[in-house]
């Protein structure tokens, strides 16, 4: 009885071990591929598009427009007044800002031209629609 | 001599075994710690790198203005370019030749009030395939 519980107890050590392994490789896998998503104000879901090209990585300001016409400027949702008079300091700070919108699908094209428009007024040119790879 | 040795090695091996096993309870919270950490990074991590277009407005350029141009009218239930309706693979073709032409051509399109922007994105998709050298957004 007692040889029979041991040889029991060693059969089960070996078969956690490899499992245990590949766990921490799995964590490491994603810890270093995974990229944490920063948090969104609002729920905005991009327009699909086939042309849409991949962006460089680089710490833009992003304008989020949800289909209600909501307004948020990275993670803090905002009015369109405060909107803009913090994206113009920081077109102040730096005249090659490129600014990202992130606007929704349902959301009336005019709306974003508006806000292209209010842009521009502050003399940005440098405007990028955030778009989704259409699903094959 | 002998005897003294192999009772030496039994009490080794009883010892190993012993400090074997408490090993192994002390990796099951370190296990269980691992595993959290792994769910947390699968669903907080995201692979999708962001996909863009660029966007333009008349005047945003400098040589924009030189360019002759097309009018392109997305509306809600279809689309016209100078006024004539098309549909989107007629607009294909057209815009294909016209920006064939030598010079080029500046394209404006102009989005009906309500239209959503879905819309206007995959006109801007179909301009875009068919080469248009310059495209700009108007509103109405």
């Amino acid at each position: 009885m007692k040889i029979d519980r041991d040889t029991k107890q060693e059969f089960r050590e070996p078969v956690i071990v490899p499992l245990v392994n590949i766990v921490f490789l799995l964590l490491i896998f994603f810890m270093l591929v995974g990229r944490i998503a920063p948090f969104e104000a609002l729920d905005v879901a991009p327009p699909v598009s086939g042309a849409g090209e991949q962006t460089a990585d680089r710490p833009d300001p992003v304008v989020l427009i949800a289909a209600d016409r909501r307004l948020a400027l990275d993670e803090e949702e905002m009015e369109e007044d405060l909107l803009l008079s913090t994206i113009a300091r920081l077109f102040e700070e730096d005249p090659s800002l490129t600014v990202r919108i992130k606007a929704d699908a349902a959301l009336e094209a005019d709306q974003l031209i508006r806000l292209m428009e209010s842009l521009q007024k502050l003399g940005i040119t440098r405007l990028l629609l955030l778009t989704e790879r259409p699903e094959s | 001599m002998g005897s003294a040795t192999y009772s030496l090695l039994a009490r080794n091996s009883q010892s190993d075994a012993r400090r074997r096993r408490r090993s192994l309870i002390s990796l099951t919270p370190l296990i269980d710690v691992v595993f959290i950490l792994l769910i947390f990074f699968m669903l907080a991590s995201s692979f999708s790198t962001d996909q863009a277009i660029q966007l333009a407005m008349p005047g945003a350029g400098t040589t924009e203005g030189a360019l002759p141009g097309s009018l392109v009218r997305v509306k809600r239930d279809g689309l016209d370019l100078n006024g004539e309706p098309l549909t989107l693979d007629e607009l294909y073709l057209r815009v294909r030749r016209l920006a064939r032409a030598p010079g080029g051509r500046q394209f404006l399109v102009q989005p009906d009030r309500g239209v959503p922007l879905q819309r206007l994105v995959a006109v801007l998709d179909v301009l875009e395939q068919s080469g248009a050298p310059s495209v700009s957004l108007v509103r109405k």
